[in-house]
């Protein structure tokens, strides 16, 4: 197990055993009545009047949402939400409390706006479909049914897994997806239209850290050219001279945005281990020399964790520094030349010399101090920053964060073995930030290169190195003799068929965008009259009515009678405890202990 | 620098209001309208703007270098924008509250959306049919396709201009008469 | 920040009480007057976040033309007219004829441009001059470009794709349901009550299966183990991902050798397309303009209308329009003039200039402060107002959350209120007075006024609390805040304000809570509402002290 790089959210896999087989069932009374209809709900479903057939497709995530009617093949609007939840909540349970108001308050005039702004539509008559992410916390998924119930008063919520919906819209029902997504990146086999929860793999490596690692090497790489400073000025100085460090204010998250999404792209997978094997001695004086090859590996991981150590110092350093107007410093402050940036000098050098995109200029609002009326600074955005930035996601080899790739692969090496070849010739990448361009070939080779290293070539051990290293451990090696079936449905590059089997799937899938796939999915379930565990409101109501008597009054109970409604939802985390396992106390409990080890 | 004499040449079909603020060496083209307000400072070096060109109130055209400053035909400076590009082209917009630099020159048929600074700090031409718009002076390239439309407009615009504008404003006639240098 | 006053609507929660102002959840619970909504029937304010919202009608903000809501699903929620947004700019396009041919550069006088215009027309947009022909869309008729544009719509490859797809499946779920129906395996489907095959194959096929692990494994159970699930026919797509041109290599390519940010189109501009599409700005297509819908509003509770527009598209109007701003007494808070302060000479340490530069804003710790709130009284009848601040702790942080308790306490507020204490009147609203001059205002209840003015004379440095003034239906009373020495954050506190009016129906259930000051009680009735005060935030002591220390 030690080697095997648990995700924070193994705790989540402890509850059932990871043979599926051996998981025996449960008490599922939770979910019957979920799954319940009422004899109500039918009649009006037949008879229902013109246009009220189609339900509304929600697709909640925590930064993007996705609305629409179902049968329809698009969306019809995508918003932005602002990150409304992270992977982490406030330890105190005031402050948590607090934090859950807001994002009620924030989920709430969200959905009033989905069906009252953008599909204009009444709640009332229109069922929903809730695209479900499987790691979506509980919370926000009791807060989403409570205001579509309660607020809103929506007939019925169905949740569907949004992986399953994924495959869907590919035409398919069994296969492995991997959604990459803001928060996380998580992998999870479907067979046969049953998600395999137990072998659902999650990393944090995603958008978000995607979007801090940008605005590290923004910081460090960057170039800033403020605006001039008047305009009546016969002459200025030229760019060269005025060019100065990147401000942290400049690097407001709209600008990373468009960073991210107009600017980086992902490029092929350089042969780092040999290419800087062969650089390091020849390299800067400055490079350590005596520095391990196979530390490589390690110093690029260490990339975004120095810069994000940077991030903060910057904050502190910034005021003093704010008032360089027309100063040409080096990019990198000498102070600061610590270890993990001579590595990181090191690595922009490789990664400039291999890397042929342009360099970019992006207008961006010069910091409080230089708004002197004279238009926008210049962000000078370095070419190999745009193509190396994603390197960052498929940088693996660390315990808690694995890559995407071993992310997908663990989630194989978990699933049971009769499986693994069905499921490795149809993997489906899913997620905003899989539209990267560049990002699913890239993929593929990671996912070749991660099976192809064996411990004795291995760029990237798991362990530090001052520590002993362990006994040569193959982690991938039985997924070895699958390679030739690997195969990423939606693939627009696929490589060539190697023949005969497997890995003719690749690029099959129809051409939807990854990041709306799941919402396909749910249009199509919606159309077909299907999709998920659908939750009537009666139910909830009646739910609700029971929690009603031990409901004294105010404020802070508001919070806690929430905790206490939800057994009609449904909840893959909650009901395969196995046999023998403490009678869960209900409310709390359950609910929490897995979700809140998320990010602990 | 030396202030140069003010020495007008405004062409006899010109409509140039009295209530504007003329400096320097200017001539001003056929069928060219100053409206009341604007103002055209030749500091360095002349300025010389030619014909159907319409110059709107509290538009600033401004002439820092030594070199002729020429404006072409069919211009539309709106209100209260300012240039001091050394050369304009033909059929240009510099729209409302627009700011082009002494640094920019602006060849024919482009566009500079309103309120939107062009002031690079290195010398530029600004290519036939550039637009620039939006608070963030994004650029592209028209396709010119509607220019025949636009071109027609602007010249029926000057005409009603030159027909309506002499019945209430005094105009500045002739040539250089000196202006308290 | 101004100081504000907003006011409290509870959205139907059990407790009426408002949330503690310094919590940045509390500021979702409270609106500005004139957001808010008042029903009759329950006596209650209500605001947008807990109406609930009917469409009344659907129109184009564009070309105002209300659309018939049948049509409005098959036209997506946008104008089938002639209304599009410029995808570049998101600016209104115009449809425009084609140039006449060429004549040497358009610059011959007599080229008069015939008023109606030459096909192709095409849209146009006059902000960044994106043209619809740079994307190949024209029109043989400048009337109805939506409608000439469905068919493209129509076929857009989404929608092909997913009516395959739909094929597809339908088969498929078909046969599991019926197997489903056939023998009911003896897990958690069981317990459907459904006949309906299709909601069967919904659980069937696609319910997620929440012990569900077991369910993979080889047990013989029914048809659709051995079945269909891998022998289903494999899905051939119509358009494959890996033959089309977008999101593959040339993507990768396009984007290494871009020289502008803007040769890519925003996120914005692609997020909506299901279908890969390119990433060039260049490729973008016009956009329909989506239609707003006037909205009807009910109280939550007793499905009253509270607000009800008119029909028409170009109306402002509303039919019914209960606001609460017609019930409700409208408060402005101020805090006075720097002048006024220095005159009080409280703070002679200050020098005024400082006071000056921070302006009404700053708050400085240490410091007491007067401020004054007016209030406007919409109503008929006089009305009595009383003023309270709500007691800091809440009862229920207290008994409920034990361990939030110690954290409440901690976070009393660094300042005291003193509002006046007893109940003041408001002069009946009359439209007489819209008209009036100011000074004619003055003196509506002189004698009262002239006592306030002698007092004011009189002990004008401590005579800030109380009734300063009253004019017309306004009257504005005093109040002041001391705040603590090494306070920080912002003087925001709930106030209770209660007024008493007299009653047109005195109804029996109403509960009169307020104390009958002048007139016999039962005509009397008593409306209560929170309101949050926010007066600014203070300037911490440290900057204070460097202020005058040199």
């Amino acid at each position: 197990m030690s080697a095997i790089p648990a995700t924070p959210r193994t705790k989540t896999s402890h509850l059932s055993p990871t043979t599926p087989v051996a998981t025996p069932s449960t008490s599922r009374v939770a979910h019957a009545h979920a799954v319940q209809a009422s004899p109500h709900y039918q009649t009006t479903r037949r008879h229902s009047l013109y246009g009220t057939e189609d339900r509304i497709v929600i697709d909640p995530g925590s930064r993007i949402w996705k609305v629409g009617f179902s049968g329809e093949g698009r969306p019809r609007d995508v918003f932005l939400v602002g990150p409304l939840w992270g992977l982490r909540r406030a330890t105190d349970m005031a402050e948590r409390d607090e934090e859950d108001r807001v994002l009620e308050a924030r989920l709430q005039a969200h959905i009033r706006a989905v069906f009252h702004d953008s599909l204009l539509t009444e709640p009332k008559s229109r069922k929903v479909i809730l695209v479900e992410h499987p790691l979506l916390p509980v919370y926000v998924k009791e807060m989403l049914a409570k205001i579509l119930f309660g607020n809103l008063q929506v007939p019925s919520i169905s949740f569907a897994s949004s992986h399953l919906l994924a495959l869907l819209s590919v035409g398919r029902i069994t296969g492995l997806v991997l959604d990459c997504g803001h928060l996380e990146s998580t992998a999870l086999p479907i067979f046969s239209s049953r998600p395999l929860f137990p072998q659902l793999r999650t990393t944090p490596l995603a958008g978000s850290r995607l979007t801090a690692h940008l605005r590290a090497l923004l910081l460090l790489f960057g170039t800033y050219l403020p605006p001039p400073t008047s305009l009546s000025a016969p002459t200025n100085l030229p760019a060269a001279s005025r060019s100065t460090r990147v401000p942290q204010e400049v690097l407001t998250d709209a600008v990373l945005e468009q960073v991210k999404t107009r600017c980086t792209f992902v490029g092929d997978p350089l042969d780092t281990s040999s290419d800087m094997r062969v650089m390091s001695p020849s390299g800067d004086d400055s490079m350590e020399l005596d520095m391990p090859p196979s530390d490589v590996a390690q110093s690029e991981s260490d990339f975004s964790h120095i810069s994000v150590d940077l991030d903060s110092h910057m904050e502190s350093s910034q005021p003093a520094s704010s008032g360089f107007s027309v100063v040409s410093r080096s990019q990198v402050p000498p102070e600061r030349t610590t270890r993990g940036e001579t590595q990181l000098q090191a690595l922009a050098n490789m990664y400039t010399r291999h890397s042929t995109a342009t360099d970019l200029h992006l207008k961006v609002v010069p910091p409080v101090a230089q708004q002197t009326g004279t238009g926008k600074g210049t962000l000078i955005i370095p070419g190999w920053v745009r193509e190396r930035g994603a390197e960052v996601l498929f940088e693996g080899g660390d315990v808690d964060e694995a890559s995407v790739a071993e992310t997908i692969l663990d989630s194989l090496l978990k699933v049971p073995v009769d499986l693994r070849k069905t499921l490795a010739s149809s993997i489906l990448v899913i997620g905003g930030t899989s539209m990267l361009p560049g990002f699913i070939p890239r993929l593929h080779s990671e996912l070749m290169r991660a099976i192809a290293s064996s411990p004795s070539s291995s760029a990237r051990p798991p362990m530090r190195p001052d520590r002993p290293r362990p006994p040569a451990y193959d982690r991938y090696a039985v997924l070895r003799p699958l390679v030739p079936h690997f195969a990423i449905l939606n693939n627009p590059s696929p490589p060539l068929p190697t023949g005969a089997r497997g890995n003719n799937h690749a690029g099959k899938a129809p051409a939807f965008t990854p990041a709306t796939m799941a919402w396909v999915g749910g249009s199509l379930a919606g159309s077909l009259k299907t999709g998920g565990v659908e939750v009537p409101r009666e139910k909830w109501d009646e739910a609700d009515a029971q929690q009603d008597p031990d409901e004294n009054t105010p404020i802070a109970i508001d919070v806690s009678s929430r905790r206490a409604i939800p057994n009609v939802i449904p909840d893959w985390t909650r009901t395969p405890l196995p046999v023998g396992a403490p009678p869960a106390n209900p409310p709390h409990l359950p609910e929490t202990a897995p979700r809140a080890a998320v990010g602990a | 620098m030396a202030p140069l004499r003010d020495k007008f040449t405004i062409h006899s079909k010109a409509v140039v209001c009295q209530d504007v603020e003329l400096k320097g060496d200017i001539t001003i083209g056929s069928g060219t309208i100053v409206h009341p307000k604007a103002t055209i400072f030749a500091i360095a070096g002349p300025i010389v703007i030619g014909t159907g060109c319409i110059i709107e109130e509290s538009a600033i055209i401004v002439n820092r270098r030594k070199e002729v400053m020429r404006i072409g035909d069919d211009n539309l400076f709106e209100i209260g924008c300012r240039v001091e590009s050394p050369t304009v082209g033909n059929f240009n917009t510099i729209s409302t509250r627009a700011r082009v630099h002494h640094t920019v020159r602006i060849s024919s048929y482009c566009v500079i959306g309103a309120g939107c600074l062009v002031v690079p700090t290195e010398d530029e031409v600004l290519d036939e049919y550039t637009v620039i718009y939006g608070p963030a002076a994004d650029r592209r390239t028209w396709s010119g396709r509607g220019k025949v439309q636009e071109a027609d407009l602007r010249r029926k615009h000057a005409e009603y201009l030159r027909e309506t504008l002499p019945k209430f404003n005094r105009l500045r006639r002739g040539e250089a008469h000196g202006h308290g240098a | 920040m101004s100081p504000s006053v907003d006011y409290h609507c509870h959205c139907l929660a059990s407790n009426s009480a408002p949330p503690p102002p310094h919590l940045p959840s509390s500021s979702y619970s409270f609106h500005p007057l004139h957001e808010l909504f008042f029903c009759e029937e329950c006596d209650a304010v209500r605001c947008n976040r807990c109406v609930s919202v009917e469409v009344s009608g659907y129109y184009c903000p564009n070309c105002l033309f209300e659309v018939p809501s049948a049509s409005v699903r098959a036209e997506k929620n946008r104008c089938a007219r002639n209304c599009f947004m410029c995808p570049n700019c998101r600016n209104t396009l115009s449809v425009v004829p084609s140039d006449p041919p060429d004549m040497d550069d358009g610059r011959s006088p007599s080229a008069a441009v015939s008023a109606v215009g030459e096909p192709p027309f095409f849209l146009y947009c006059n902000h960044c001059r994106w043209d619809s022909a740079e994307v190949d869309i024209t029109f043989e008729k400048p009337t109805g470009l939506a409608a000439q544009l469905q068919k493209y719509e129509d076929s857009a490859p989404d929608s092909l794709e997913f009516e395959r797809l739909k094929e597809h499946f339908e088969p498929f779920l078909r046969a599991s349901s019926s197997s489903a129906l056939a023998g009911p395996p003896p897990t958690a489907h069981s317990h459907h009550p459904h006949v309906n095959p299709i909601t069967a194959a919904a659980s069937s096929a696609l319910a997620r299966d929440i012990p569900g692990v077991g369910k993979y494994t080889p047990h013989p159970r029914g048809r659709r183990d051995k079945g269909p699930r891998d022998d289903m026919v494999e899905y051939r797509s119509r358009v494959e991902v890996g033959g089309s041109s977008t999101m593959g290599e040339a993507d990768v390519e396009f984007m290494r050798h871009i020289e502008e940010v803007s040769e890519v189109a925003a996120l914005e501009q692609r997020w909506a397309n299901s279908w890969a599409t390119s990433l060039h700005t260049s490729d973008l297509k016009p956009l329909r303009i989506p239609l707003h819908s006037k909205k009807s509003k009910r109280c939550p509770t007793c499905r009253h209308i509270l607000i009800k527009p008119e029909q028409k598209a170009q109306s402002v109007r509303y039919k019914i329009k209960l606001v609460a701003a017609n019930y409700l007494p409208s408060i402005k808070v101020a805090l006075p003039q720097p002048m006024d302060l220095v005159r009080r000479g409280a703070q002679a340490a200050r020098p005024p200039g400082g006071e000056g530069n921070s302006g009404a804003n700053g708050l400085h710790a240490g410091d007491t402060y007067p401020f004054t709130l007016s209030l406007t009284n919409p109503l008929y009848d006089p009305i009595q107002v009383r003023l309270s601040v709500q007691r800091q702790i809440p009862p229920a942080s207290t008994t409920v959350a034990s361990d939030a308790a110690p954290v409440e306490k901690s976070r009393r507020p660094p300042f005291a209120v003193s509002l006046p204490s007893s109940a003041f009147p408001i002069a009946a609203f009359a439209e007489a007075w819209e008209y009036e001059d100011d000074e004619d205002m003055f003196g509506v209840d002189d004698d009262e006024f002239g006592f306030e003015a002698r007092e004011k004379e009189g002990k004008a440095k401590n005579k800030t609390v109380g009734v300063l003034e009253k004019r017309a239906n306004v009257t504005v009373v005093g109040g002041e805040v001391v705040i603590g020495k090494d306070a920080k954050g912002e003087v925001k506190f709930n106030m209770l304000v209660s007024y008493t009016y007299r009653s047109d129906d005195p109804l029996p259930e109403d509960d009169v809570r307020g104390t009958p000051s002048r007139t016999k009680a039962p005509e009397m009735k008593t409306f209560s509402f929170y309101t949050v005060v926010n007066l600014g935030s203070i300037v911490p002591r440290q900057e204070t002290k460097m202020d005058t220390d040199p």
